[in-house]
């Protein structure tokens, strides 16, 4: 077996053995994601009448989360950065990870505007020269060439180095670095791509504002290393691989900062829509205050706000930074907090009140929650698997031992026992 | 080829034209019984041709990229499907837009009074559902002096109109001269039409609501579930572009009647309006109702400043 | 010696007034030869006057010459029809070629002199009793009576103009536009009004939409080829023509499976909004 046969054959392997744990993981979001699947198939049949969109608020949970987590996405960035321009090498062990979760979060982004289409058999009209591709003009065209080009660069660049290392070899330099420079401009890219989804619509005057790009980046990189930090340990815990405290004190930092940027975002929107109040502003008092008797969102908003107040808090002391619990306190309130702000604190409000001045709440339905947490698990789902594969290839412990073409490799994907701490050391 | 194992030559140097005949008479057998098979299978499965249409219709090209020919076939299974479904004779149309014609509405809200009668006459002539909440017209009551929509009411409901001190404001699609949604659509379903009326085509919209984000005057709308039509209420004129029925998951909005205009007639609305508020026309003919009253009237159109440029004016008397 | 200040202040008020003095002074001059010289301007009046009354000498003094009567003729041939014009100064002799749909037909009594050829003519304002009872006289707020404007009582099968000329029913807008010439004008060319199509009487406007014909598209109206509009008594009751209330269609539907909370009016009403929305109990 060749070493590519060879990589794969191991790697299904791998993703196919595991402890009980790891499979009874496995199948509990299997099972999510089979009862997402007949939650799904109630929407196809009856049509998107199952969810709690209307003519008046045309999007709703499914396109909340898909921009939530292109702003996921775009985070890998932040381990790419350190590890690769700055050599960090404690980050450099880890990267693989923040990759895969780029990789699970597009995934997700991609399951999402599936969902949320009305009629998805007809997605081939997208492809270019078979369909009608309206690049560059429509902005959701940009979206899915950034999408598309993300995944694939969060695909092939790990890939290499997987198959490279997998094949005891150290990946070049020179074919990985321009990929993963090239990626780190384009993490920026989809997530201004998605800002700019919103920002063009001049029909709609609650997004229509310059401040939108870099609040969507803030919070990207407020909410993503935030997940990142919390895999990290789940990785730590439950894998052979561990992760050194530098790391996790490294993306603290840079959470601590973007929320203190979303934060300080944050502020200056709220003094434009509010200092001078006029019918532009008519979301912001429907989201903030409550118009017209809609109130709904109100509490949730606020909600998200103190949380965000209260982990930038934790978070900008060093003291309490430092301490562990409360770091993964404050990291799961800002991604709480951001899924809020970014979800229903700027979807749904775009679309109240209606450009001809109709109140209309939205409140998503058992299908459109079903089906979301579905992707989630989806999404889970995935991580899980690349980093199955990825961990003990990183590590070491998975190799490929062949020699001569043809020549399987006797147990290909027996695991050695290492010592894994200094392997990492090893990847310069 | 190896020799076989147990020593014998095998027959591959001696092929008799029996054992031909007896291949080739199998193969072929198989080959009736299955093709057979396959014809009644297509029968039992597909009697009605639903799903050979159903096929077609999955691999139809986008319209403008579509010869004659096979704009036909599609209008052909439309007309089957109306016939399966409704028992109807549709008759779906292609009329290319006449030249020199470019499409301009006003209307009056001076003599504007609230009727809705327009709206009616548009759902039951372009075949909306009547279940779901699609009205290609909305009209707003505004009072008097306030242009703020965010304080109009579209559902006023009293027993007479006009209501004291309230002014009536019906809004459709304003056929923009630059479309916003048409910019905004990822597959190219919905663009403007030489005639000014911007159309969507129905085969081809993957129905992502993105037009519907973009809209600045609130005139695109989805079908969230499968229109409900009343067989006895369908309207059979119909216009590819326009409003043949439609399916579930996909948009659709105002087209100025092109299935009357293209022909010309006047849209439904400007039909049903009792106070005469409506007045359409060719923007080219320098001696069209909609010339003079865009020369002559007070007029004005609504959110100018975005820069969409309706073609649809308000005026005064 | 005395402090120097105390010799200032008393010097410093001084030449403060001085200062103001000699302004005013200055303005007062100033003003004085602004003044109009009064010869000089009522001297240029009277040579303006003087002018006209020398033009007025040389033109006949026809107008005033004759008997009432024929003062009166002179004075109503020289009349000119009021003309609306459009921007390009169109008037109703340019507009676009129309047909107008027909009244006569329509009319229940027609002829009317098969009544009225021997009536008494009756011109006070009064309750009728005996016949045209359904008629309700709200034209002009009741300031207009039968033969004040618009019927002839010795003609009464057809309208007559104010000069006095007969104009049938089925030209009855040469009548209306004679008061309403603005509307006249916007009519002729396209601005008011209505093409005739699936509504032929469009005052019974159907109360459903179920009840719109669309079986014969021939009878839907054009936009193009031959212009057929409705006369003006097809949408106005001639003796009350106002357009009256009607009953609006039900109001739109909210997406199956939604339903509308209710609006809430503000609390805190602008100035604006408080004033426009006064008298709205009012007639």
């Amino acid at each position: 077996m060749n070493a590519l046969a060879s990589f794969f054959a191991a790697s299904l392997r791998q993703v196919f053995s595991g402890s009980r744990l790891y499979w009874t993981w496995l199948g509990a979001l299997v099972a999510v994601v089979v009862l997402g699947a007949l939650f799904y198939s109630q929407q196809l049949e009856q049509g998107m009448i199952v969810t709690g969109m209307s003519d008046q608020v045309s999007w709703g949970a499914y396109i909340a989360n898909f921009t939530y987590l292109v702003g996921v996405a775009a985070a890998a960035v932040m381990l790419v950065i350190p590890a690769y321009i700055f050599n960090r090498q404690d980050v450099k062990h880890v990267v693989l990870i923040g990759e895969g979760i780029a990789v699970a979060a597009v995934v997700m982004c991609m399951l999402f505007v599936t969902v949320d289409l009305g009629r998805p058999d007809r997605i081939w009209h997208l492809i270019p020269l078979l369909g009608r591709f309206h690049f560059p003009e429509s902005m959701l065209a940009w979206d899915v060439v950034v999408l598309s080009g993300y995944l694939l660069l969060n695909l092939l660049v790990p890939f290499y180095i997987l198959f490279t290392r997998y094949q005891e070899r150290e990946p070049n330099p020179r074919v990985y670095f321009p990929a993963v420079v090239l990626s780190i401009f384009w993490a920026i890219s989809i997530h201004t791509v998605t800002a700019f989804l919103f920002s063009s619509n001049v029909a709609r005057p609650f997004w229509h504002t310059a401040v939108l790009g870099p609040r969507f980046l803030a919070s990207a990189f407020t909410s993503g290393p935030a997940l990142i930090i919390l895999a990290l340990q789940v990785i730590d815990r439950f894998t052979e691989m561990k992760v050194p405290e530098s790391v996790i004190n490294l993306i603290a930092l840079i959470v601590t900062v973007s929320l203190q940027i979303n934060l300080f975002l944050l502020g200056v929107e709220l003094y434009t829509e509010f200092y001078f109040p006029t019918e532009h502003s008519a979301s912001a008092q429907y989201l903030y205050l409550g118009l017209y008797g809609y109130n709904a969102l109100v509490p949730w908003i606020w909600t998200a706000v103190t949380l965000n107040i209260t982990a930038v808090m934790v978070l900008t002391i060093h003291r309490t930074r430092q301490r562990r619990t409360l770091l993964n306190l404050a990291c799961g309130m800002a991604i709480v907090g951001v899924w809020i702000e970014k979800g229903m604190g700027l979807i749904v409000p775009g679309f109240i009140p209606t450009p001809i001045g109709e109140m209309f709440d939205y409140v998503p339905t058992a299908v459109e929650i079903g089906v979301s947490i579905a992707i989630w698990a989806t999404g889970l789902l995935v991580f899980t698997v690349l980093a199955k594969v990825a961990i003990p290839i990183e590590l070491g412990t998975l190799t490929y031992r062949g020699g001569a073409p043809g020549r399987a490799a006797p147990g290909g994907g027996r695991t050695t026992h290492g010592t894994s701490a200094h392997r990492g050391a090893a990847h310069q | 080829m190896s020799p076989e194992r147990d020593g014998s030559e095998g027959d591959r140097e001696t092929v008799s034209r029996r054992s031909v005949l007896k291949k080739g008479g199998l193969l072929s057998t198989l080959a009736v019984l299955l093709g057979g098979g396959a014809a009644l299978a297509q029968q039992a499965v597909d009697s009605d041709g639903a799903l050979a249409d159903a096929w077609g219709d999955f691999f139809q090209q986008h319209y403008k990229k579509m010869t004659p020919e096979e704009v036909q076939e599609a209008i052909a299974r439309i007309e089957r499907k109306a016939k399966r479904e409704y028992g109807v004779d549709l008759k779906v149309a292609d009329d290319a837009p006449i030249p020199g014609v470019v499409f301009g509405y006003a209307l009056n809200i001076s003599k504007c009074k609230g009727v809705r009668r327009c709206v009616e006459a548009c759902v039951a002539e372009n075949n909306q559902s009547r279940d779901s909440q699609i009205q290609y017209i909305r009209v707003l009551e505004l009072a008097r002096g306030h242009l703020d929509l965010n304080r109009a009411e579209p559902y006023y409901d009293g027993a007479e109109v006009p209501q004291p001190n309230k002014v009536y404001m019906p809004i459709q699609c304003m056929q923009c001269d630059n479309p916003p949604c048409v910019k905004a659509c990822p597959v190219e379903a919905t663009w403007k039409e030489p005639d000014g009326i911007v159309v969507i085509d129905y085969n081809w919209c993957i129905g992502c609501r993105y037009c519907m984000t973009a809209c600045p005057y609130w005139a695109r709308h989805f079908n969230w579930n499968p229109p409900t039509l009343p067989k006895e209420q369908i309207n059979t004129d119909t216009h590819y572009l326009s409003n043949r029925p439609r399916v579930k998951g996909v948009m659709e909005k105002c087209t100025f009647c092109l299935q009357r205009t293209r022909r010309g007639r006047l849209p439904a609305c400007l039909e049903a309006c009792p106070t005469g508020a409506r007045v359409f026309g060719n923007l080219l003919d320098p001696n069209s109702d909609i010339r003079y009253v865009l020369e002559n009237k007070t007029v004005f159109r609504l959110k100018e400043e975005l820069g969409t440029e309706p073609k649809f004016w308000y005026y005064t008397d | 010696m005395r402090r120097p200040w105390s010799y200032l202040l008393p010097l410093a008020l001084a030449a403060l007034l001085g200062g103001y003095g000699l302004l005013g002074l200055q303005s007062f001059r100033a003003s004085a030869q602004m003044a109009p010289a009064g010869k000089g301007r009522a001297s240029k009046d009277v040579k303006r006057t003087a002018a006209a009354d020398k033009k007025d000498a040389q033109a006949p003094d026809s107008d005033e010459e004759g008997s009432p009567e024929q003062v009166l003729k002179r004075l109503m041939e020289r009349r000119e029809a009021v003309q609306g014009r459009t921007l390009r100064g169109q008037t109703i002799a340019d507009a676009p070629p129309f047909r107008a749909t027909t009244r006569e037909e329509h009319l229940e009594f027609f002829p009317c002199s098969d009544c009225h050829a021997d009536q008494v003519t009756n011109r006070h304002v009064r309750k009728l009793t005996e016949e045209h009872e359904v008629l309700d006289f709200q034209h002009g707020g009741g300031r207009f009576w039968c033969y004040d404007a618009c019927h002839n009582p010795k003609d009464m099968d057809h309208l007559v103009s104010l000069h006095g000329e007969p104009i049938g029913f089925d030209e009855s807008y040469k009548l209306c536009g004679q008061c309403h010439f603005q509307r006249q004008k916007d009519w002729y060319f396209g601005g008011h009004g209505k093409r005739a199509g699936s509504f032929e009487i469009p005052r019974e406007v159907p109360a459903e939409a179920a009840e719109i014909d669309f079986s014969d598209r021939e009878k839907i109206g054009t936009w193009q080829g031959e212009r057929v509009i409705h006369i003006c008594t097809d949408c106005h009751d001639a003796h009350s023509p106002s357009i009256k209330a009607y009953e609006p269609s039900p109001p739109p539907k909210v997406r199956r499976g939604l339903t509308r909370q209710q609006r809430q009016e503000e609390q805190h009403l602008t100035l604006w909004q408080m004033l426009s929305t006064e008298h709205a109990g009012d007639k």
